[in-house]
């Protein structure tokens, strides 16, 4: 009898506690969720420090995107300076989860060439095949127990795929379930070498009062590291019918 | 010998205990007075920059909180705007801070509506303002010409984007000499929101009531729903980062307040501890207890008014040096009032009594046998 009450006493403090811990399952469908989006444009500066320490020249680039369940699309769009000034490099994901890609460049109409998603942007540790957060769409999640990065509570999420297309095999995300953002992402091959980590330095609050980071390190795994930080965008950006033109023309 | 008299001797008897107080309480007023005459200026300024352009109400998105509103697409609420009566003028704003140049900080870049009535309170210095809606040319801010060393016929790269610097304007409100301003329609382009504004000013007409702006506000309200329509300084009331700077000058207020009043407190004890004879005599020669309590308190009213005189300079000159330096130039131009000084001064007293009416009480309850038999 008394066993019996230790057990159940037992169980009625376990259960809230198992509760209370999101399962892989609900956090990767929070992140999914979280990415969701109609139309959003940012601005960003990108400045990439080699592992002698020579920091490149910065560049402003524009990502336009669209996120939905079964299309995503993404267009990069160079700034300034000249050098990547009117280049572009456009992508979608459908629901094949393949991605297909584009570069072009805004002076020569007919310049459209395939290009590959796991390529550095611009030299710089930016890929867009990270962008996509391609994945949380993998089937096997795990959780991996909790970190904390700047004061912050973050869920070890490991994703693995067998797809061996893939430029990246495994990723280790720390998910900041409130912020509904990962704080610290380690992507790595298909013999587990780390490729990059992609480290959230600042972070600002979006209207649905989820986290986007502001300002972000990408470091490859020479030590090349990149700085990027947000300094301008729109969450509710209206996708205009030729932004992805390129795009749909290609196919 | 006076009171004060005697209290100034005692002080000057242990200079290094003396400076080393005044210098702690100068430091913690200097903070005080600094941060909170840059936070006073920084809302002032966003409150003259709106208030300059002659607009009575603010139409902006519910959730802004940021230093610019969230953009909006302007047409999904201007003709509703337009006809609510005494609403003479609804003028879209468009504005970022960007980066123009490796060699300035990033600067507040503004788009207007060509024609408005937003440019009449500018005075143009130099060259002209943008003749039409679709031309590439900016007007810059005098003190952003001085920053970014450029003049009328120079170009200046914006997003990508070359422009020729049509003018140079001045302006009564400091952040809008820091800018660069270019028509509504260019701005939209160069940031990649067209059609969109951070904020809509209205403009009233001369008939217009204090009870019709209420009505003019709870009818957005309704009408509109996800905006509000506020006066310049609730915008700014509302600014984040107004909020945090006022809110960081009230903390440094506190923590100033209560570490100066701890360090007059420990230095009137320590004073009081090393005199205990010389209290004794002083009690024996007749001395009142009362009079015992107005040294010791007078002592450390005159540390903390001397830390408060020092601190309130040394305040002021961070402040104006700060204003000068190249990242906040343009940016803030620091408050400092004569009633927030003279407060500051009456917190500097006020110390002085607490810091020094628990060692004066003590001191004042020695009995004067045993305080002189304390060696």
């Amino acid at each position: 009898m008394t066993m019996r009450c230790i057990l159940l006493l037992l169980g009625a403090f376990a259960l809230p506690a198992y509760a209370a811990e999101p399962t892989a399952a609900t956090l990767v469908e929070t992140m999914k969720q979280a990415r969701l989006s109609e139309g959003f444009e940012a601005r960003m500066e990108v400045a990439t420090i080699l592992p002698n320490g020579h920091r490149a020249m910065p560049f402003k680039l524009s990502v336009v995107g669209q996120i939905g369940a079964e299309r995503q699309r993404l267009r990069v769009r160079g700034i300034s300076p000249d050098k990547v000034r009117g280049r572009f490099v456009a992508a979608e994901r459908n629901a094949d989860e393949r991605i297909r890609t584009i570069a072009y460049d805004e002076q020569l109409p007919r310049s459209i060439e395939k290009a590959d998603p796991a390529a550095r942007l611009f030299d710089s540790g930016l890929v867009l095949w990270d962008m996509f957060g391609a994945w949380w769409s993998w089937p096997q999640q795990a959780i991996e127990g909790s970190d904390r990065i700047d004061g912050r509570t973050c869920t070890l999420v490991r994703s693995r795929t067998d797809d061996g297309t893939s430029p990246v095999r495994e990723v280790l995300s720390c998910v900041n379930g409130d912020g509904k953002l990962s704080l610290r992402t380690q992507l790595f091959d298909r013999r587990h070498r780390l490729l990059r980590t992609i480290a959230v330095k600042q972070t600002m609050r979006k209207e649905s009062g989820a986290l986007a980071a502001k300002k972000l390190t990408v470091t490859e795994a020479d030590r090349t590291a990149t700085e990027v930080e947000v300094y301008g965008g729109d969450e509710h950006y209206l996708v205009n019918a030729d932004t992805y033109a390129p795009l749909d023309n290609g196919k | 010998m006076n009171l004060l008299r005697f209290a100034l001797d005692n002080l000057y008897r242990r200079p290094a205990r003396t400076a080393l107080t005044v210098s702690a309480i100068s430091l913690g007023i200097a903070a005080v007075v600094a941060l909170t005459s840059i936070a006073w200026g920084f809302e002032a300024s966003w409150q003259k920059a709106n208030d300059a352009r002659g607009t009575d109400l603010i139409v902006t998105r519910i959730a802004s909180e940021n230093t610019m509103p969230s953009p909006f697409v302007a047409e999904q609420v201007k003709p509703a705007l337009s006809a609510i009566p005494h609403v003479r003028e609804v003028v879209g704003l468009l504005s970022e801070m960007l980066t123009v140049s490796e060699d300035a900080p990033p600067v507040f870049v503004f788009g207007w509506a060509h024609g408005s009535y937003l440019w009449e309170h500018l005075e143009l210095k130099n060259g002209r303002w943008p003749a039409e809606d679709g031309e590439a040319a900016i007007a810059i801010g005098s003190l952003a010409a001085e920053m970014l060393h450029k003049q009328v016929g120079d170009q200046i790269e914006i997003e990508g984007r070359m422009f020729g610097v049509a003018g140079i304007f001045e302006s009564s409100a400091m952040i809008e000499n820091g800018a660069l301003l270019m028509t509504l329609t260019q701005m939209q382009q160069i940031t990649d929101k067209p059609g969109k504004v951070n904020i809509l000013n209205i403009k009233l007409d001369s008939q217009t009531s204090e009870a019709d702006i209420e009505a003019i506000k709870a009818q957005v309200r309704k009408t509109l729903p996800g905006f509000i329509a506020i006066t310049s300084g609730e915008l700014v009331q509302k600014n984040a980062v107004v909020r945090i700077s006022k809110a960081m000058s009230n903390a440094t207020i506190l923590i100033a307040g209560l570490v100066g009043a701890l360090v007059v407190f420990n230095t009137m004890l320590m004073s009081i501890n090393e005199r205990t004879r010389e209290i004794g005599i002083l009690l024996a020669l007749g001395w009142q207890r009362r009079t015992v309590v107005k040294l010791i308190v007078g002592e450390s009213v005159i540390l903390t008014l001397a830390g408060g005189v020092i601190g309130i300079l040394l305040g002021i000159l961070i402040a104006t040096g700060l204003e000068h330096l190249e990242l906040m130039r343009g940016k803030i131009a620091a408050i400092f009032s004569f009633p927030f000084l003279f407060s500051v001064l009456g917190l500097s007293v006020l110390l002085g009594i607490c810091g020094g009416l628990y060692p004066a009480i003590k001191a004042a309850r020695l009995q004067p046998a045993q305080a002189l038999r304390q060696e």
